[in-house]
């Protein structure tokens, strides 16, 4: 009798626990993946966003298929909003879980980022390795770009970045997560790479630098690379040099690999504010436009450490005049300075600080046997 | 009144053993003795009966020949009747003499042909298994194991069969407590028939209802040589090719002799291969649900889109296609083991390529269900001890289910409360997931 009892209890007990089970047992099959969620400023005057989703049709035959998606977009004043009318128009459950590229129109950006983002770092199911860009002339271009190279929708999007595919020096990958950080980080400036739509393909080669609140400057290609060195996210880069300062020639090209980057703020009670940046770069020669003999290279060693230091200078006092900080001088004057008032102290020696950069370079070989 | 009883034992012994054509009662004469014998004649072996008893009979002195029965080495008093009885039930031949019931024992052996290792095999290690018999058997092991310190004592189980087992130690390795253990859990087990190992172990477990094996089953010698040289105790069964090792913990199902036999770094490799087959038959079912109906994200996008798209036709819920892939393959198994072996390999041609082709052409599957059925059929078969690869066939069930309902949190809770079970098990006193087997330092 009791153990019947008791068996029943425990049956009991089994059974209310699976009412629990409310609404998580969603078959794979039942969700539409999206692959990559754009925002771009609306067309209707009274919308503030317009906010498309690439939601990934899967290939019924797994050999030679062709990527099929559909891009469903709604216009309205908050993503929230946006994403519950795009619910009612696709017939499954939207998965965000590989929503792994979040694309903002070069209009949103120019206005106001944080209220386009803040709902991205709320929801659990965005990931926050999530790639962030900005897309030119406006995220649906690059949303609804069919390239030839891809299998799967957005694929070629998740190998531009992060080194997954390419690895080139201008691209600079940003996750949502380091974007938030940088953004609500005090010492350290949000940056963004720009994704440029072309005809059958985009190009990211340049990268657009925030201050906390809006776009406030887009690098040249060339800036793009130093600052990627800066960041220390590139190990391996090519340096052009000149053969004279203000020559308009090249010289030759040093293919860079091993590039190291320190960089120190010096804060002397008497001197100016010094930030000393110091750059070690083994190389070798990948393309030279007159003879370089393996016996006579401190000539253009000096010449190429000469034009590097003077290239990364440009690109830091440029950064300086706007006030912009996205290598993270502050921060690390910070993290080296307990002091409650650091910030207004960083933002005065920012103002006036003076950068020292020493680049080091050894040229490994010519390239060539003897 | 010797005489008297003597009448009465035989008359009672014939009572008992009633008219049966193969019942041997036979009075001899000779010039100057009279004896009665009284044996089964298939259990006898009546040549051996004759050359050590009727001859002698003949040619030797009443006197002489009494002190020659008992001096031979098979040859025993017995005072209880019903001993007599269950002596010439397991092959002995009773003979009164004088007054005297003596019993010598010519148990005819038919089936003590040593064959090949089958259920446990490796590839170059000993190839032969034990035999039914438990004579060859102990003659096997003995051979194996020659250790003045090996002690064998013997007890009968069943009510009706009176099985021979047997108790095999090392008296210098094994705990005493061990053995006492054994000898009382043996006394207690109350049984008609007693005729396989497997039997045996579920009287000798505490509970009632288990899974997981907590007693080895092995076929193997020198398995058993290796085990007593642990310090272990085996059992020995008369009747079966199996026997049994106390205490095993699960370490030792999951090892393979050939382990032992192989070189260092390969046989590391292989038990690793085991854990990740273990894991996969265990896990992969239940993973494969928890991934695709409660965590997409956890595959990457080219996998999700496939799998989505492999299982747009299917018409049922994964679960229920997980389950009935399952079923198909439980059943295969079954009916393979089952099925004469001369037919097994049909059963298995149709069962697993044209079902799982069919079903997926017909979209009652989808593609990577089959991967995942045939995975887990495969990996199932690497843990080399059956009791344990059966256990984990059922094992798979719970954990599948817990995750149908509560997603990868009830697969992590089903792993923790399996680990949390295991290691509340014991084998004979020892923890179950106990991962190196140290002799007791104590032991003598």
């Amino acid at each position: 009798m009791n153990r019947t009892k008791r068996f029943s209890l425990f049956m009991i007990l089994i059974m209310l626990v699976l009412t629990l089970t409310s609404c998580g047992y969603k078959d794979i099959d039942k969700r539409a993946f999206v692959v990559t969620i754009g925002v771009d400023k609306a067309e209707n005057e009274n919308k503030d966003y317009k906010v498309m989703l690439k939601i990934a049709i899967p290939p019924t035959e797994a050999k030679g298929a062709k990527q099929e998606f559909i891009v469903s977009e709604q216009e309205s004043n908050s993503i929230t909003d946006a994403v519950r009318m795009i619910k009612s128009k696709v017939d499954k459950e939207l998965d965000f879980s590989h929503a792994k590229a979040i694309i903002y129109g070069e209009d949103v950006v120019n206005e106001d980022i944080k209220g386009v983002l803040d709902w991205f770092i709320r929801r659990r199911d965005i990931q926050k390795i999530a790639w962030v860009g900005i897309g030119k002339p406006n995220a649906e271009e690059i949303l609804k770009m069919e390239r030839k190279v891809e299998l799967l929708p957005s694929n070629s999007l998740f190998l531009s970045f992060g080194k997954t595919g390419t690895e080139s020096v201008y691209i600079v990958s940003e996750y949502l997560f380091d974007f938030r950080r940088r953004l609500t980080e005090r010492g350290i400036d949000p940056i963004l790479p720009v994704i440029e739509a072309k005809d059958q393909f985009f190009q990211i080669k340049n990268v657009a630098v925030l201050n906390t609140d809006k776009l406030k400057m887009t690098l040249s290609a060339e800036e793009t690379k130093f600052l990627n060195i800066m960041l220390g996210r590139v190990e391996n880069a090519d340096i052009r040099v000149k053969a004279e300062a203000n020559d308009e020639k090249d010289a030759y090209f040093l293919s860079g690999n091993a590039i190291t980057v320190k960089y120190k703020v010096l804060t002397n009670q008497k001197d100016a504010p010094i930030i000393k940046v110091d750059l070690h770069v083994d190389g070798v020669i990948e393309e030279a436009m007159k003879r370089i003999s393996e016996k006579h290279l401190e000539k253009p060693t000096k010449l190429a450490e000469k034009q590097l230091e003077k290239k990364v200078k440009q690109l830091l006092e440029k950064l300086q005049e706007e006030q912009l900080d996205p290598v993270g001088f502050g921060l690390k004057y910070r993290a080296t300075h307990l002091n409650e008032k650091d910030w207004d102290e960083w933002k005065e020696i920012y103002a006036i600080a003076e950068f020292q950069v020493h680049a080091d370079i050894s040229i490994e070989g010519t390239g060539l046997l003897k | 009144m010797f005489f008297q009883n003597k009448a009465k034992t035989e008359d009672w012994l014939m009572e008992q053993l009633g008219s049966s054509s193969d019942i041997i009662c036979r009075n001899i004469k000779s010039a100057n003795q009279k004896a009665t014998i009284i044996y089964i004649n298939s259990l006898c072996d009546e040549v051996n009966l004759h050359k050590e008893v009727l001859k002698p009979f003949y040619e030797a002195s009443p006197q002489e020949f009494t002190n020659y029965i008992k001096s031979l080495p098979n040859a025993k008093t017995v005072k209880q009747k019903e001993d007599i009885l269950t002596a010439i039930l397991q092959g002995g031949a009773a003979i009164s003499l004088n007054g005297e019931m003596l019993i010598v024992e010519f148990e005819k052996v038919v089936n003590n042909n040593v064959g090949e290792a089958t259920v446990e095999t490796v590839i170059q290690g000993p190839q032969n298994a034990l035999t039914e018999d438990i004579t060859t058997n102990l003659n096997q092991i003995r051979h194996r194991y020659p250790q003045a310190s090996l002690r064998i004592k013997s007890k009968k189980i069943g009510r009706q069969s009176q099985t021979k087992t047997m108790i095999l130690y090392d008296e210098k390795l094994a705990s005493p407590d061990l053995i006492e253990g054994i000898e009382k859990s043996l006394a207690n087990v109350d049984i008609a028939v007693l005729s396989a190992a497997g039997q045996l172990h579920k009287q000798l477990t505490t509970q009632k209802r288990t899974l997981f094996p907590t007693m080895m089953i092995t076929e193997r010698p020198d398995r058993i040589a290796y085990n007593l040289a642990e310090g272990k105790a085996v059992i020995v069964i008369d009747g079966t090719p199996f026997v049994l090792i106390t205490p095993s913990v699960f370490y030792d199902f999951m090892s393979s002799m050939e382990d032992v036999y192989q070189s260092f770094w390969i046989s590391r490799f292989i038990v690793l291969l085991r854990y990740m087959g273990l894991a996969i038959s265990l896990l992969l079912p239940a993973f494969y649900i928890g991934v695709t109906a409660y965590n997409p994200e956890f595959f990457r996008v080219q996998l999700a889109l496939g799998i989505a798209g492999s299982r747009a036709g299917v018409p049922y819920p994964a679960f229920l296609e997980v389950l009935f892939m399952l079923l198909m393959m439980e059943l295969l198994t079954e009916a393979s083991v089952r099925l004469p072996k001369s037919i097994g390999s049909t059963a298995t041609t149709v069962g697993g390529l044209i079902l799982g082709q069919a079903a997926v052409e017909a979209g009652l599957v989808s593609n990577v269900m089959i991967i995942i059925v045939a995975a887990v059929a495969i990996s199932n078969f690497v843990i080399p001890i059956n009791a344990m690869s059966f256990a984990m066939r059922v094992a798979k069930y719970i954990l599948l289910i817990l995750t149908i309902f509560f997603g990868m949190v009830g697969l992590v809770m089903g792993v923790i409360g399996l680990v949390a079970y295991l290691a509340n098990l014991s084998s004979s006193g020892q923890p179950y997931l106990k991962l190196f087997f140290i002799r007791s330092k104590d032991s003598k």
